[in-house]
Parts: structure tokens; C-alpha cells; sequence
């Protein structure tokens, strides 16, 4: 038991009314492939955008396609943002949009992460596959486009630095469909029919991740991986890392650098083995005078004259070291001398005749012993006193003790 | 070409080592003569290589490759 019947009409506006009073549907953002571009004369923009299994009309005002900066191409995947609106006289719903994403760059960045992460594990980066660039290459492949800023930096460079080394130009597509297996071809063709080249500079200028993207790719790594000719990568500027590089025997910064690293200066060759030259001579020449310094020194006259010399500096030396020893010796009896008058007046001091002369006298007894107490005299006892200048003998008549002797 | 290239590198490296010999004390005067001969000619050669430089550039068509 259905509802009343409702025209067609009615039908659309009710779908209308609920589809645009939907809050997700009202802002929503699609990710898709764009399919069927079409540029309408009005300026606006008709498109679908489909995955796998399904698609969905889009219309892009001419209003809204001004502010979008991602240049919209056929296959390109976005992300889609705006609101479904309801063609009611068409009966059919279209994404409205009001602003594009490119999906690209995650996309790429994944695809590079996975690429990276496998021909590592492989060993396609190994330190010890990277082959040594030659000093002195006498031909350098190019594998560039042939209209890129990157072929005009590589050869002007290695013209200014190098007069010497041969260059080949070998042109290809460095982006869009194909390029990777061009690339690839030149340097596997290289490698089969131009073994006299010495190193190949594979790269191009400056661009986008896409731009740059044939250097990410598996084909263009492997046929690096496998040239038996040294590989310097040279893709974009110093901030881009492309796979290439990764794989590459050398990773130049930049085209220019690729060329300063491949060749050397054949000026400063030239100056270097000039100079080299000029120390052959150079060394020779003392070499020779080293010998005739020899021989002068063994010249009988010469021989003479040195022993004479010699013998004149060893009597001067002898002298010298006799003076020496007289002036040690005599500096010793100087400071002996002094020395005995020193302790002679020391002695002098102690010296108890010098008493005398300042009023003493010495006494002694009968039996010659000085006397230093009463004690044992007697009166009568004979006496000899000794002064500074003479003695006398005296006699004892008294003797009288100290009160407290005993 | 290839032989010719081995001559470079290899003539100045020869050109080195001769006037490396001739500086050393050991060396005996017969033996200077000798180093001093050989590296004047290494570096005839060397010079002869780089005085003959005649740079070509070159485009490949695409068909040869």
C-alpha cells in the first residue's frame, strides 16, 4: 500500500529538497579520476570524476575554475570538494564543486616510498656496486633532453673547464608518457654500442614532482644499476632526491654539477705538469750539486784545510778550558783563605792569655796546678802567679775560708 | 681510444713517481739521469695528449638509438 502517486516533477523537487538539506552532502570532498573534460564555451566545466567501479558528473563554475590552481588533464586523480545538486528538469545529480586538490604528490610520494624501500632491500644502492668515476674521461655521454636548460649547463660547463673530453648528446623525453623507457633505452643502448665512453650525466633542469618523475621509476634505476659505465644523476636542484640518484654511481646536485664533477680542469693539468717539469730539472740539478759538494769535501787541499781549522779550534778549546779551571781554582784558595782568617779570629777570642792583658792572672801551686779554691792551703805554701807579661812567685801567710765552707 | 686514455692517467702517474725517485736522498747520480730522462718523457707525453685536445660535441639521432 503505497503513497499517493506524484508526478515526475514532484518527484525531482522532493529529491532536490532532501538531497540539498543533507549536511554531508552539502560539503563533501570526492576523490576520482577526471574523465570526459569538457571546457563548455561558457567557461565553465564539465567532467566526471570515476574510480574502479563507479563515476559521478561534476560541474565546475567559471566562477570557481579561476581560483583553482591544479591544471585539470584527463586521468589526473583530485580530491573534489563541494555540494550535490540535483538537475531537476534532468532528473540527475552532479557534484557541484568549489575547489580541486591534486592527489598527485601523496600518491607519488607513497609510490616513491615503496620503489625506495625495494631496491634497497635488492641492493641497487649499495655502497660497494658504486663504481669510481675515471680522472681523465675522454668522452661523456649525456642522456638528457636535447632542448632542456640541463644540456646547455652540462656542455657549456665542461667547455669552460675541459678542452679535452668528447661529448655526446643522447636525446630523450625527460617527462610525460614514455620518457622512462626512453631514458632507460639510451643508457642501456649506450652501454651496448658506446663502451669508449668514459662516464654518462643522466638528468634534466628544475621542475615538479611530476616533472621529475620519469627519474623515479623502476626501469630508468635498473638500467642505472646495470651500466658498466660510471652513472652521474643530475636531476633538478640540490633539494630533489629522485631514485636515480639513489642508484647512481655519482649524485650530482644539479646538471652544472654533474659536469664539475666529471671532468678535471685540463688547465690546471697543464700547469700541474709543468710544474712537475720544472721539478725534474730542478731536482737534478741538486742532485748533481749535492755531489760536487761531496767531492769538494774530499779535495786533499780542501781536506787540509779543514784539519787545520780544526786543529785551531781545538787549541782555542783547549785554552778556553784551561783558563777555566785556573780561574775555578783560584776562586777555591781565595775562599779558603778567608775562611782560616775567619776561625783564626775566632780561636784569638777564646784565646785565655788574652784574659790576661785585660787584668787577670792565673795562680798555681807548688805542684803546678791552678788553684780554683782555699781548700788544701796552707800558710807557707809557695804560689807562682802568671800575668800577661811575666810571673811572680809568692808565698801564702793566711788563709781564710768562705763562711759557708765545710 | 681506450689505450689512449690508459696513456694519460698512466703517463702522469709515471710522470709522478719519476720525479717522486729523482727527490729522494737514496737515489744514486746514474739512477737521477735515468728518473730525470724518463720523466721528461712522460711529460712529452702527457703535454703531446692535452696539446691535441680537439673537443667534439656531439648529438646522437634518435634513430641511432
Amino acid at each position: 500500500m503505497g503513497a499517493r502517486p506524484v508526478k515526475v516533477s514532484q518527484l525531482n523537487n522532493y529529491i532536490n529538497r532532501v538531497l540539498g538539506t543533507d549536511p554531508i552532502l552539502g560539503n563533501v570532498s570526492v576523490i576520482g579520476e577526471i574523465s570526459n573534460l569538457k571546457f563548455h564555451n561558457s567557461g565553465h566545466v564539465f567532467f566526471s570524476l570515476k574510480d574502479e567501479s563507479s563515476k559521478v558528473s561534476c560541474f565546475l563554475a567559471s566562477g570557481n575554475l579561476q581560483k583553482i590552481t591544479t591544471p585539470l588533464e584527463e586521468g589526473l586523480e583530485i580530491i573534489a570538494t563541494g555540494y550535490i545538486s540535483v538537475y531537476e528538469r534532468g532528473g540527475y545529480y552532479s557534484l557541484n564543486i568549489r575547489d580541486i586538490q591534486a592527489n598527485g604528490a601523496g600518491q607519488l610520494a607513497q609510490r616513491f616510498e615503496e620503489l625506495k624501500r625495494k631496491l634497497e632491500k635488492e641492493g641497487l644502492f649499495a655502497a660497494e656496486h658504486k663504481q669510481e668515476l675515471p680522472a681523465f674521461p675522454e668522452k661523456i655521454a649525456v642522456v638528457t633532453s636535447p632542448t632542456g636548460a640541463a644540456v646547455q649547463d652540462i656542455t657549456r660547463t665542461i667547455k669552460n673547464k675541459n678542452d679535452y673530453v668528447d661529448i655526446l648528446v643522447c636525446p630523450v623525453l625527460v617527462q610525460g608518457p614514455g620518457a622512462p623507457e626512453d631514458i632507460a633505452k639510451a643508457i642501456d643502448f649506450l652501454n651496448a654500442s658506446h663502451s669508449d665512453i668514459d662516464i654518462i650525466i643522466t638528468g634534466r633542469g628544475g621542475g615538479s614532482i611530476e616533472e621529475l618523475w620519469a627519474f623515479n621509476e623502476e626501469i630508468v634505476a635498473r638500467s642505472i644499476y646495470h651500466s658498466k659505465i660510471p652513472v652521474i644523476s643530475a636531476v633538478g636542484h640540490e633539494t630533489d632526491f629522485t631514485i636515480a640518484d639513489f642508484v647512481a654511481d655519482v649524485r650530482a646536485a644539479t646538471p652544472t654539477a654533474a659536469a664539475e664533477l666529471a671532468v678535471p680542469d685540463t688547465n690546471q693539468l697543464r700547469e700541474y705538469i709543468d710544474s712537475i717539469r720544472k721539478d725534474l730539472s730542478k731536482d737534478l740539478a741538486g742532485a748533481v750539486d749535492i755531489r760536487r759538494k761531496r767531492l769538494t769535501s774530499l779535495d786533499p787541499e780542501a781536506f787540509a784545510r779543514g784539519i787545520q781549522s780544526r786543529i785551531a779550534y781545538e787549541q782555542v778549546n783547549a785554552e778556553r778550558l784551561m783558563q777555566s779551571m785556573a780561574d775555578h781554582l783560584s776562586h777555591r784558595t781565595l775562599s779558603l783563605r778567608d775562611r782560616v782568617a775567619m776561625l783564626g779570629k775566632l780561636l784569638e777570642a777564646s784565646n785565655p792569655t788574652s784574659i790576661l792583658t785585660r787584668g787577670y792572672s792565673v795562680v798555681y801551686v807548688g805542684n803546678g796546678m791552678i788553684i780554683n779554691r782555699v781548700s788544701g792551703l796552707e800558710p807557707g805554701d809557695m804560689l807562682n802567679i802568671k800575668t800577661a807579661d811575666g810571673e811572680a812567685d809568692a808565698k801564702i801567710t793566711d788563709v781564710k775560708g768562705s763562711v759557708n765552707h765545710g | 681510444m681506450d689505450e689512449k686514455k690508459i696513456s694519460f692517467e698512466e703517463s702522469l702517474k709515471k710522470l709522478e713517481e719519476a720525479s717522486e725517485k729523482l727527490k729522494s736522498q737514496e737515489t744514486s747520480l746514474e739512477e737521477a739521469i735515468q728518473y730525470y730522462e724518463e720523466g721528461i718523457q712522460y711529460f712529452k707525453e702527457c703535454n703531446e695528449i692535452l696539446d691535441n685536445a680537439s673537443q667534439k660535441i656531439e648529438t646522437l639521432t634518435k634513430q641511432e638509438a
